[in-house]
């Protein structure tokens, strides 16, 4: 296993030292103290897209402090506190922060001292319930749409919510939810427009509740039970992995990360470095062709009952950023036909087990027919995971053992998010793997 | 260049593995190295040999009591085993060294090697063979060997035909 921070170091190179050849010399915008800005272009000079960050960007913090949060704090000894805690101050040690803002959020954001202790461990139900602000219902979209434009390249927010939505006393939750979910959208597309080269990260943790819980209609019960809590990311890429480098899923203390997701705006492949891969020899697992070049390929011979080719992939940054299941899983990835539209992709990873390779993990990619001759293009263009649908509720009146883990709404934030990283019906192509059949 | 070497060594006969390894694949690269490409050596030396062989059977030593067919099939078979044995002993010693890239070298093995050695000999006896067909007019003892020129058939014919 190689060490990821000069993986970092190379992201964080590649943007400094520029793109690859097709940069247009002179683009660079402007260059201070702190902050770099670069620009990098796509196929033409017209996509050109803004890459701008800073080293050590300033870190906001915003923990929702609604009433339904109330069952998570208990001065200091709740996990939900212990998590966040410790998850603020590996963050604030890890040296990424020039400064950290830690701030009360509820229909106003209500700026604390910047002490993490404090902040968060000095919280019992009681003294939520006396802090600033709408306590009753939760407008998550009014949530990220306040926190995301004050995001950018140079500020990195993290947002702390139990992410649960609150129609209250709306005749149709269903539409309400659905609202939510587009201006989420609409937020998130002004984010990415405003900035480029963009990502969030939610971390799903479970903490013993115990408190009083407020259901989509708003109806109160008293509850003590393990439920889930989201620790939101969202900033650039580089930061993003920074933070999931020096403060790894694994380590979380207090109560461990069970799902996580992240979503990016912007292209690996433009960088050099970060998305290296290549044509692997034949074999009766690779399957039976002609090796010419990394990127080409020829004679794909029917191996067993289906004709394959395989790849290799450097997939450091991706399981860094991604995580290894997300980032290997084969529906996240798309046979490209044209720009915008891919389709269903058939393949298989594995391991790479070669000692010298440079990559980390092999794709085999599989046909029933012979593969038409031209350009053949994989593109990682990743879904809503589905532990997502899996943790969303839509109707939490009653919580028992069967969905307590479950989160009333949440499928539509995370459809709204990524339906904002695929705004317009386009495609979000984080990597693309391009070879050639002859 | 290379490539030039390589397109006499380009068949599944011997394994495919083995022959990415002979073209000097290197997995850290995840391609060739043309340092390690043994093709152009292996090929010299095949063609080489052969070169030589039919020189001296035609032209060095060139004897009048050596011109029957069967005295040119020992040029041919040195040819041959010389090719075989450089083709096998190349194989098998990298085998041995455990230089063979980790991705390839589950896929090679002795008999990979023989196989290598075998085409490699018959490609050395077919240049022999070639040479032998094209080059050999000119030797005074042995031009006929391993059968008559064309040329001196068609001519023995036409006396035969012309009494």
């Amino acid at each position: 296993m190689r060490p990821l921070i000069p993986l970092l170091f190379c992201l964080t190179a590649c943007i400094n030292g520029g793109p690859r050849p097709t940069a247009t010399p002179g683009s660079n915008t402007a260059t201070s103290k702190a902050t770099t800005t670069e620009t990098y272009s796509g196929e033409t000079a017209a996509e050109a897209i803004q890459v701008s960050f800073s080293e050590h960007p300033t870190v906001n913090v915003y923990l929702e402090t609604s009433g339904s949060m109330n069952g998570y704090v208990d001065n200091g000894r709740s996990q939900f506190q212990q998590v966040v805690f410790d998850f603020l101050s590996n963050i604030k040690n890890s040296g990424l922060p020039s400064e950290m803002n830690l701030n009360y959020i509820t229909d106003k954001v209500t700026p604390k001292e910047s002490d993490v202790d404090p902040f968060i461990n000095s919280l019992t139900s009681r003294g939520l319930l006396t802090a600033a602000g709408n306590k009753a219902t939760t407008d998550i979209a009014a949530l990220i749409a306040d926190i995301l434009p004050k995001t950018d390249g140079s500020t990195l927010s993290i947002f702390i919510s139990d992410c649960i939505f609150s129609p209250g006393s709306v005749s149709n939750p269903e539409a309400y939810l659905e609202n939510q979910k587009i201006a989420i959208r609409n937020a998130v597309k002004e984010y990415i427009d405003a900035n480029g080269f963009v990502g969030c990260s939610v971390y799903q943790i479970y903490s013993q509740f115990k408190g009083s819980y407020f259901d989509y209609k708003n109806r109160r019960s008293t509850i003590d039970m393990q439920r889930p809590f989201y620790i939101w990311v969202f900033g650039s890429p580089v930061h993003i992995a920074t933070i999931k480098s020096k403060v790894p899923d694994s380590k979380f203390m207090g109560s461990p990360v069970v799902n996580t997701w992240t979503i990016v705006d912007g292209d690996f492949s433009e960088f050099d470095g970060l998305n290296d891969y290549g044509l692997l020899q034949p074999s009766p697992t690779n399957g039976s062709y002609r090796w010419v070049s990394k990127t080409q390929v020829s004679n794909i011979k029917k191996s067993g009952e289906q004709f394959n080719f395989t790849f290799g992939v450097d997939m450091e940054y991706f399981l860094l950023l991604y995580g290894e299941d997300y980032a290997i899983d084969i529906n996240n990835y798309k046979h490209l036909i044209t720009k915008d539209t891919g389709e269903e992709f058939f393949g298989s990873f594995r391991k790479n087990m070669v000692t010298a390779s440079p990559y980390t993990h092999d794709i085999t990619v599989i046909s029933n027919k012979p593969f038409a001759k031209g350009t053949f293009t994989v593109v990682f263009d990743g879904n809503v995971p589905n532990w997502v649908y899996e943790c969303s509720d839509l109707d939490d009146s009653i919580l028992n053992d069967s969905n307590c883990r479950k989160t009333y709404g949440f499928k539509y934030m995370c459809d709204g998010i990524y339906a904002g990283f695929h705004a317009n019906n386009t495609s979000n192509i984080t990597a693309r793997y391009d070879f050639e059949i002859k | 260049m290379e490539d030039f070497f390589s397109l006499f060594y380009r068949n599944n006969l011997y394994g495919e593995q083995l022959y990415y390894h002979l073209r000097g694949w290197d997995d850290a690269q995840n391609g060739f190295v043309a340092a390690a490409d043994k093709f152009p050596t292996i090929f010299c030396v095949a063609f080489g040999t052969a070169v030589l062989l039919f020189l001296a059977y035609y032209y060095i030593f060139n004897h009048p009591r050596w011109n029957r067919w069967y005295h040119w099939i020992i040029p041919l078979l040195m040819t041959m085993a010389t090719s075989f044995i450089l083709g096998y002993v190349i194989v098998t010693t990298d085998l041995s060294a455990g230089v063979i890239a980790q991705s390839l070298e589950p896929y090679i093995g002795v008999g990979n090697a023989i196989m290598f050695g075998i085409y490699n000999a018959v490609l050395g006896g077919l240049f022999f063979f070639i040479m032998s067909l094209l080059l050999r007019s000119w030797s005074k003892n042995c031009k006929h060997s391993p059968w008559p020129l064309l040329a001196t058939k068609l001519n023995n014919k036409g006396k035969q035909d012309h009494e």
